[in-house]
């Protein structure tokens, strides 16, 4: 009797012990990834100050709560903070995976905060009804607007109302690791829109089609061999050819790579374009196909792949995504780096047209703001004086010209000694897409998750039937569209 | 708290009747001061939310948009008959339920006698051991667990891969394989109630063992007519915690669905989907319905359980 429960008892220790070690398991013995953790919620970082009025910058509805953004974006309120006498910033940083949920409950709790963002057409759509005209202050302070595009200002106008001032676009392109294509010998994606890519000693069409082949020989198992390699073991891949990174939660986003498309038809029912079809069953294939190249959710959720941030793990040859995820590369100066050579080739065409999606990020003040006066003097030194450090943080490309040459050249400084062609992404801007993969759907919030949980489902079950899944997508979506229709 | 003879019907009575003495009032009046900061918390806390939330349930109260509040009468009672995703939530909640309050009594128990062996070696240690986990926090747990059970580089899937020769399930990924995950996942917060187990195996008198061995009762017969049956209010106390923490399984729930039950809802808790009726859709009306709902189903099964512990729950010293 002795002995069984001894032996028991040396099998729960190991047990125990082994759980305690399992993330440091399940991490094969590559250089450590570096960065892109992002923290679940910050609250707020400091105490108010009393002679002080408190302004509360909320940062994660867009960019901004990955790890490596919250240092200079402390030293950002810290430099902020210094200059003032009146005013004191504090930031709340929570994951952009939780930000929406964690700022509804806050304004449904009456604790909205002052300032929020950057964040998307699609963040302040999820809040439509809450922002704050900024038209009488701009009018109160003779805020000057003469060198904005007034293009740009109509973009952010919601019915009517200017609810934010322009800050940064972010166009796209295909983020690649040099290192990666030149061991397989491959040559890079092009630079120049309408280029031609060589493979296998012949000019084709830089599109899916090609990507997915190029992606395909970029995808390496266990054994060093390619996905299209016959004794190719799908089940160990250590590298992967290709993903949207960051770009792929809702099929929605990634589609308009494909297609551009607003799918709400006059009726108000759900309807996805063909080319949002082809995009999803591309997207599928390239996960659970016979020969994937892009990781699952379940290989992406590890230490190995960065925690999905996939390109920056080492272990992506090409990225497709936009000019914001210069946030959470690695520079090649720092220690931790995985990444030590990489540059942006030009987005791949679909049915012989570029799309480039784009965001145009920035900042919103809060319709329940105690202190419009001093969240409009905040906001007007974020998009102005304070702007250079943000664009650097958020790698936001400046609405105005002006600055553009002067926030690639911090870039340039950042990456050094890389070498990355920027004019890729000014290139892509004539190439953005119409409609907007996020103009606002009806009742946004509902819509929107159902989108989401798509993509989940996408990412995470292989014995998906795509045709049905989609049907039963637009059946859900069109019942979640009329619950708000007239 | 009561002064000396006084009956049960309570300090108003007791107040009435005669005049109390000085010291008396004095204590009562501390009692009431140290209670106070209670008082006060329930009631604004406890019982103002609960009396808000029934309000809110006879409403269509959105809490961005308070000017368009409506009485709406009992339409959101109603209309928990007809939503489907309901009756889905509903459908994952009992699932876990059925799966884990059984595994989260048994286990514990079987920890607790385990640790209770007169033959084992370092008894505290492995008290200490199986107790840590609850130090943990549960964020730090689930991600931790995210980890053993990845389905491509988790030791668990390895370790069955090595063992068996077979691929381990996607434990996160797969409909199936999700709610057996989060039950193995709360096995490492047993530590709690094995302690109480472990408390109720040692306050069985030694004497009934010696008796029972004396009429030649075997080890499973001592177990089972003797241990049981002495644990048996320690077994009822955390069955009704369990029952009712299950029904309100939150958040690991949240974390690892992505706060929207993936996946393909498998996730979708009961709690999980009023949270997101109430604080993502804005929903508060029907959020404070599904609230009172759960709480009736709760308070039904309580008194069950309750009525049930007569037949099963033994009191050395009656009731």
């Amino acid at each position: 009797m002795k002995r069984p429960i001894v032996l028991l008892s040396v099998l729960v220790i190991a047990g125990i012990l082994l759980a305690s070690c399992a993330q440091a398991t399940a991490t094969p013995t590559e250089a450590p990834v570096v960065a892109a953790e992002p923290t679940l919620a910050v609250q707020p970082t400091a105490v108010p100050q009393a002679d002080r009025v408190q302004i509360y910058w909320y940062i994660g509805l867009g960019t901004g709560s990955q790890a490596a953004q919250i240092p200079p974006e402390k030293a950002f309120v810290e430099k902020f903070n210094a200059s003032q006498d009146k005013i004191q910033l504090i930031t709340i940083i929570v994951d952009n995976k939780f930000a929406r949920d964690n700022l509804i409950a806050q304004v449904a709790a009456g604790n909205a905060p002052d300032i929020v963002g950057p964040m998307g057409t699609e963040g302040r759509g999820w809040f439509q009804g809450s922002w704050l005209n900024l038209q009488p202050l701009v009018d109160q302070f003779n805020y000057d607007t003469s060198d904005i595009d007034p293009a740009f200002l109509e973009f952010y106008k919601d019915q009517g109302e200017l609810v934010g001032l322009p800050f940064a676009i972010f166009p796209s392109a295909m983020y690649y690791n040099t290192a990666l294509f030149d061991e397989a010998g491959l040559a890079y994606p092009p630079h120049t829109v309408g280029e031609k890519y060589t493979l296998d000693g012949q000019e084709v069409e830089w599109n899916f089609d090609t990507v997915a082949e190029v992606a395909k020989r970029l995808t390496v198992d266990a054994s060093g061999n390619d996905a299209t390699s016959a004794s190719f073991d799908k089940d160990n891949i250590v590298q992967y050819g290709f993903d949207f990174q960051w770009v792929k939660d809702s099929p929605r986003w990634f589609t308009a790579y494909f297609e551009p498309f607003y799918p709400v038809n006059d009726a108000g029912e759900a309807v996805l374009s063909d080319g949002q079809v082809a995009g999803i069953k591309w997207y599928y294939d390239a996960m659970w196909g016979a020969q994937p190249f892009l990781p699952t959710q379940a290989a992406q959720d590890t230490d190995y792949m960065g925690h999905a941030n996939n390109f920056n793990s080492g272990h992506t040859a090409m990225s497709l995504t936009h000019l914001w995820y210069t946030c959470c590369i690695t520079p090649a100066s720092d220690a931790t780096v995985t990444v030590a050579s990489w540059d942006v080739g030009v987005v791949p065409t679909y049915n012989g047209t570029t799309t480039s999606k784009m965001h145009g990020d920035t900042f919103g003040i809060m319709e329940a703001t105690l202190h419009p006066e001093e969240a409009f003097a905040v906001y007007t030194y974020m998009i102005g004086e304070g702007s250079a450090d943000l664009y650097t943080i958020y790698g936001g490309l400046p609405a105005r010209q002006s600055q553009q040459a002067a926030f690639f050249a911090s870039l340039d400084e950042k990456f050094a000694p890389n070498k990355v062609d920027w004019q890729v992404f000014l290139d892509m801007i004539p190439f953005l897409e119409v409609p907007g993969h996020e103009l606002v759907l009806p009742n946004v919030a509902k819509a929107h998750d159902a989108f989401l949980q798509l993509g989940s489902d996408l990412r995470s079950n292989p014995d998906l039937d795509i045709d049905a899944r989609l049907a039963q997508f637009l059946k859900d979506e069109t019942a979640i569209y009329k619950e708000v229709a007239p | 708290m009561a002064p000396h003879g006084t009956s049960s019907t309570g300090l108003q009575a007791t107040l009435r009747r005669k005049p109390l003495s000085a010291l008396a009032r004095r204590e009562v009046l501390s009692g009431l001061a140290f209670l106070s900061p209670w008082i006060f918390g329930f009631l604004v806390f406890t019982l103002l939310p609960m009396a808000a939330s029934l309000v809110f349930s006879v409403t269509n109260y959105n809490p961005i948009h308070p000017e368009e509040l409506e009485f709406v009468g009992l339409a959101n009672y109603a209309r928990m008959f007809t939503d489907p995703f309901m009756r889905q939530a509903w459908g994952v909640t009992l699932r876990f339920v059925l799966i884990s309050v059984p595994l989260s009594i048994a286990f514990p128990l079987a920890l607790a006698v385990l640790v209770n062996s007169e033959r084992l070696f370092a008894k505290n240690l492995y008290r200490t051991l199986f107790y840590l986990p609850t130090m943990i926090p549960i964020v730090v747990n689930v991600i931790i667990w995210g980890g053993i059970m990845n389905s491509t580089t988790g030791w668990l899937n390895q370790a069955i891969e090595f063992l068996f020769g077979v691929q381990g399930p996607r434990w996160y990924q797969d409909p199936v394989w999700v709610i057996p995950a989060l039950t193995i996942m709360g096995f490492w917060g047993v530590g709690n109630t094995m302690v109480i187990m472990l408390a109720g195996l040692q306050n069985v008198p030694t004497e009934l063992y010696d008796a029972s061995k004396v009429d030649g009762a075997s080890a499973s017969q001592r177990f089972l007519q003797v241990t049981l049956p002495m644990i048996s209010p320690v077994i009822f106390y955390n069955l009704m915690l369990a029952v009712i923490g299950s029904f309100q399984y939150f958040v690991q729930a949240y974390i690892i669905g992505n706060g929207r039950g993936d996946p393909n809802g498998a996730t979708m808790f009961y709690n999980l989907y009023l949270y997101r009726i109430a604080f993502n859709f804005l929903d508060m009306g029907y959020g404070a319905t599904l609230a009172w709902a759960m709480f009736v189903v709760v308070l039904i099964l309580t008194i069950i359980l309750w009525k049930s512990q007569r037949r099963w729950v033994y009191y050395a010293g009656g009731e």
